[in-house]
């Protein structure tokens, strides 16, 4: 307690000032006798109350009051300065006693009730006393020191027992509750007790001895420490004051008044620790009490708080399991993961049974379940929507459906076994309702084995949970449909790109079921309906993992989709075939078949339609293009009558090669002619345009060449054909290079219109432009000027003519490629005419041809020297052998070496064909007849192949004998590069029979 | 010489087979004597080459082989190529026993033979 220290040493030196005037004037002591000291009360209380420091204020407050008093009671300054001493040094020891023992002091616990009486009570005053006494006797010159410290001792005793009590019992912190009413009730108490004290000692009405004991008691009951000290002290005052009156029920007794005083104090005394502890105990007592209803309520306060734990948690575990849900239902990709997803889920938090069903067109399909037997499971696993079951109730109503009990069964007899098997009570089917679309996508069908289980938080779980698991169905459904959308354009843009690359129906056919079997994991089969009403399988292709399926099957399929002109979709063991008709514009052409897992939802009739619609139109326009090509490219092969003929002192070969990658055939040409001068003529042209209408003008241009070239020299012919194509307009501004050969003289006379200059290539692999005789293409506006140029050809030496498709490339420049044309045929210059075009064409020529390509060859050989280039088969074996017949029979050779040697030759090249190459119809056989100055004939048969050895006994052994019975200084030679067979047939004439 | 295939008659009589060549036997052409010698009625063959304009040794290998074939059958093959033909010049070259000159010849042999 802080008080400021002027209203402390007021309130001190007034209430010690007052207490002890009470105690000289009123109780009539005079400080010499035994006395009821108040003032004794208020220092030591007042120590107790105020903080250690203030005590000096205190201390001097109390001793000048007293200091005053005695002096103004005419007591010796030097007695009194022993009373301060022992009135400051009293409460001193006992505040300091009390303090130790308890540092805030509580009356209304016994034990600070047992230290104030021990202490500041009992020791503290008879410190008090002793001082008191020993000034008494030695100072102040009375005489009885034991009596006057038993007095002092009691008198303060009790003052501080009666006034500190009072004042220290106001911090008690007794009764729990002190209502107004208690404290009315303690103050009329309290009055009663005072009139009672009053009634007792002054009119002496014994009677009433026990009121105020009573009194105090009940108020230690009834207001605990604080009535008991107040009241306790008002009787006290009212006692001490009627005993120093003298108005004492002592009187019978026969003792002094202060005898009587002392006696009434200590009764008082113990009167009033005694309720005092009565009242501490009560307290005490009350405080357990309250400490026991206190733990009382904190357990029910705790019971009540663990059930609404309980309920929490159990929202909480609700909550939680809907937040899991939606997170594991976000996170599956599909419809059946959807559905494991909540099933798990549900399963989890202690639902037995849980069924999910989802509707698929008229059906439901039970895509996730738990807790039910599996043959139920099997049965329901997929069941018409018009059959009653809860799942199709809830589908149908769009609303919720809860039974319980028997409920189940008399509404679903036909699942009154579900009931039993899985042993449920109660059962939830909720419709799981797509939230964008509204649409009623399934059913979910959750039950328990406890009653009533889904009438409340349940029930909202359940249904909470189908929402969630409606809505990620739905995300999933809206996404796999964007994902196939997506995926659907995707493929039919890929398919239109690599479609739109290849021009053949074949190859198209190939690409459609490849791409088709990449993209979609199947066996893709392209099949084409051909001329005869049947289907040819063109196309196969599969990817890794897609089902087999036999030939058989698939055009059994094939054919049904076709003759029903419908998609036709079957499903086999491990497999579902799917087949349509490929159609375009109004016309079947085959059919498209894809073979896919049964588990597979990627292909469908629409994803099959869309596929046939874009597939079959690329096929037919590969059709239609390769149906016009092929009457062009036959058209003009027929014009260019194959290969030109051998003649006299030229080897000539020739190449024809139709564009492959666009409808560019047609339009190239080539032509050899025999002029009856006796020269020979060749020709390369190219007419403006393709296709047929190219072909139709080659043909007429070729025609009027071989009329017109007879008539003159090369610049003749073409100014005759200057006017010609004036008639033929298809034939305007074709090119054309002419070479006529003297086989004789090997003199050419050429000329050039608008066409690339013919290339002369010699044995050792020089090469020569002819760049002369250069004018401007047929039927010019220009009208230019024809020219010609000559030139002369030694035995050997080769001239190439070509059309510009050799030559003309759209990223490489004309000067690099005629280098590059000069490059091929100086490397191949060695070889045969043939071995020339072909090196040159395998060189320049990319795979695909963007144009036509037309080559001549033409080697002047001497009219002594045959030589002819063969190719790997039986025919060309033959047609060597006529060749060489009709060259030995223009050399005027004799029936029988004609015959000898042509035999001889023919063998030798039948084993080349044979033994090198086995008649691969690839491996070129060379052969060299040379007419030698002696007049005997000498000939060499050579190829590239690999030469296995003659075989004792086999086949190989016939051809060697005969050529060796037929020809001399047969000689045979074999390496790495390949076999060279000479042979020479002498003068002198063969065998005859 | 011009290119002529090859022509094949067959005349069967009671024990034998008259198969009657005609054109050039090389190599285009075996197949069609192997065919047809392959489809013999009899097995007792009578070949006659007297009119080939060509034999060369991939003709001569087939009738070799026919040969071989028939006599392992329990047949045989008789071949008629009279001198100076093409076929008896080929055979000689090649280095085998001349046919039978006539038709006669050979049709004589076969008496003989079953006769015996």
């Amino acid at each position: 307690m802080r008080v400021h220290w002027l209203v402390l040493a007021v309130l001190v030196a007034g209430g010690y000032a007052l207490g002890s005037e009470l105690a000289f004037s009123w109780f009539g002591a005079d400080g010499t006798n035994a006395s009821f000291f108040p003032a004794a009360g208020v220092t030591l209380a007042a120590l107790v109350l105020v903080p250690r420091r203030q005590w000096p204020i205190v201390l001097a407050a109390a001793g000048l009051a007293e200091l005053f008093l005695d002096l103004s009671h005419d007591i010796a300054l030097d007695a009194t300065l022993g009373y301060v001493g022992a009135n400051l040094t009293q409460p001193v020891v006992g505040a300091a006693l009390l303090l130790a023992a308890v540092p805030r002091v509580d009356l209304g616990r016994t034990r600070h009730l047992a230290a104030f009486v021990a202490f500041a009570v009992v020791a503290g005053a008879a410190v008090g006393g002793a001082l008191g006494a020993t000034t008494y006797v030695f100072v102040d010159g009375g005489e009885g020191w034991a009596r006057f410290a038993a007095e002092w001792w009691v008198g303060d005793g009790l003052g501080i027992l009666v006034v500190g009590g009072a004042i220290l019992a106001q911090q008690a912190t007794t009764s729990a509750h002190l209502t107004r009413r208690r404290a009315v009730e303690g103050a009329l108490l309290a009055v009663a007790a005072a009139l009672s004290a009053i009634a007792l000692f002054r009119l002496q009405w014994f009677a009433l001895v026990y009121v105020p004991v009573a009194i105090l008691v009940v108020l230690a009951f009834r207001v605990g420490t604080r009535g008991v000290a107040l009241t306790g002290a008002l009787v006290a005052f009212v006692a001490a004051e009627a005993t120093a009156e003298g108005h004492t029920f002592w009187e019978s007794i026969d003792i002094s008044t202060s005898t009587a005083l002392l006696y009434m104090q200590l009764g008082i005394a113990i009167l009033i620790v005694s309720t005092l502890a009565l009242a501490a105990e009560i307290a005490q007592r009350e405080r357990m009490a309250g400490a026991l209803a206190r733990v009382e309520s904190d357990r029910v306060a705790a019971l009540e708080r663990a059930s609404l734990y309980e309920a929490e948690q159990a929202a909480r575990e609700r909550a939680g399991l809907l937040e899991r849900h939606a997170a594991h239902v976000a996170a599956a990709a599909s419809a059946t993961e959807i559905a494991a997803a909540t099933i798990a889920e549900l399963e989890s938090a202690g639902i037995e049974v849980a069924v999910l069903g989802l509707v698929r067109g008229d059906v439901v399909e039970t895509i996730a379940a738990s807790g039910i037997q599996e043959s139920t499971r099997t049965r329901y696993a997929s069941f018409a929507l018009t059959e009653t079951s809860i799942l199709t109730d809830a589908i149908r109503l769009g609303a919720a459906v809860v039974l319980d009990g028997d409920e189940y069964e008399r509404r679903y007899p036909s699942f009154a076994h579900v009931r039993r098997e899985t042993g449920m009570s109660s059962v939830i089917a909720v419709p799981l309702r797509g939230g964008r679309r509204g649409d009623v996508l399934g059913a979910l069908a959750v039950s328990s084995r406890a009653a009533s289980r889904f009438d409340g938080e349940w029930g909202q779980l359940v249904a909470a949970v189908a929402e969630q698991t409606a809505l990620a169905l739905e995300r999933a459904q809206l996404q796999v449909e964007a994902d196939r959308a997506a995926a659907d354009a995707a493929l039919l843009a890929r398919l239109g790109e690599e479609l739109e690359r290849l021009t053949t129906t074949v190859g198209r056919a190939e690409q459609l079921a490849r791409t088709l079997s990449d993209e979609l994991g199947a066996m893709a089969c392209i099949s084409i309906l051909g001329d005869d009403a049947t289907l040819e399988l063109v196309a196969r292709a599969e990817a890794a993992g897609s089902p087999e399926v036999d030939a058989g099957t698939l055009t059994r399929i094939a054919s049904t989709a076709l003759a029903s002109d419908r998609p036709v979709q079957e499903g086999l063991p491990g497999l579902r075939v799917h087949a349509m008709t490929l159609r375009a514009r109004a016309r079947a052409l085959g059919t498209l078949t894809l073979a896919v897992r049964p588990d597979d939802t990627r292909v469908d009739s629409v994803l099959l339609q869309r596929v046939a619609t874009r597939g079959a139109l690329a096929l037919d326009n590969a059709l239609l293009y390769e149906q016009e090509r092929d009457v062009s490219h036959s058209l003009q092969l027929s014009l260019l009558g194959g290969q030109p003929a051998p003649g006299r002192g030229t080897d000539v070969a020739s190449a024809y090669l139709p564009a492959t990658k666009a409808l560019a055939v047609g339009g190239d040409w080539y032509d050899v002619l025999d002029l009856p001068r006796g020269t020979r003529a060749f020709v390369v042209g190219d007419v403006v345009g393709h296709g047929l209408e190219a072909a139709k003008a080659m043909g007429q241009l070729r025609g009027a060449v071989r009329a017109l070239a007879p008539i003159g020299t090369p610049a003749d012919l073409l100014r005759n054909l200057d006017v010609f194509v004036e008639s033929v307009p298809e034939t305007a501004l074709s090119t054309l290079a002419y070479v006529e050969l003297d086989p004789e003289s090997g003199r050419i006379r050429y000329a050039c219109a608008g066409h690339p200059p013919p290339l002369v290539v010699t044995p050792t692999g020089t090469t020569r432009f002819l760049w002369d005789g250069r004018s401007t293409p047929l039927g010019s506006s220009y009208g230019s000027v024809r020219l010609e140029g000559e030139d002369v050809l030694a035995y050997d030496e080769t001239v190439l003519l070509y059309t510009d498709g050799l030559v003309e490339r759209r990223t490489v420049s004309l000067d690099a490629m005629l280098d590059a044309l000069l490059s091929a045929a100086s490397a191949a210059a060695g070889s045969s005419p043939a071995r020339i075009v072909d090196g040159v064409l395998s060189a320049l020529l990319e795979d695909a041809l963007e144009d036509d390509v037309c080559m001549l060859a033409v080697r002047l050989v001497s009219a002594d020297h045959f030589t002819r280039t063969i190719v790997a088969t039986p025919r060309d074996v033959a047609s060597l052998r006529h060749a060489l017949d009709a060259w030995l029979r223009d050399l005027d050779v004799g029936d029988e070496r004609r015959r000898d040697l042509v035999l001889a030759v023919a063998e030798a090249a039948a084993n080349s064909a044979e033994h090198a190459y086995s008649f691969d119809g690839v491996g070129t056989i060379r052969v060299d007849v040379r007419r030698e100055l002696d007049g005997s004939l000498s000939a060499s048969v050579s190829d590239e192949g690999t030469w296995r050895p003659p075989v004792a006994n086999g086949d190989r052994g016939r051809g060697m004998p005969i050529i060796r019975a037929l020809t001399e200084d047969v000689s045979f030679a074999s390496d790495a590069r390949g076999t060279v067979v000479h042979m020479r047939l002498p003068v002198e004439v063969g065998i005859t029979t | 010489m011009t290119a002529l295939g090859l022509t094949v008659h067959h005349h069967t009589r009671e024990d034998y087979e008259i198969v009657e060549t005609r054109g050039e036997l090389d190599l285009t052409t075996v197949g069609v004597l192997e065919d047809s010698l392959g489809r013999a009625a009899r097995k007792v063959v009578v070949l006659d080459l007297g009119l080939l304009a060509f034999v060369d040794s991939a003709g001569i290998r087939a009738i070799d082989l026919a040969h071989r074939h028939l006599r392992d059958g329990g047949g045989r093959l008789l071949l008629v190529a009279p001198p100076g033909s093409r076929a008896a010049w080929t055979f000689r070259v090649a280095g085998f026993d001349a046919p039978f000159h006539s038709l006669d010849a050979a049709l004589d042999a076969l008496a003989k033979s079953t006769s015996r």
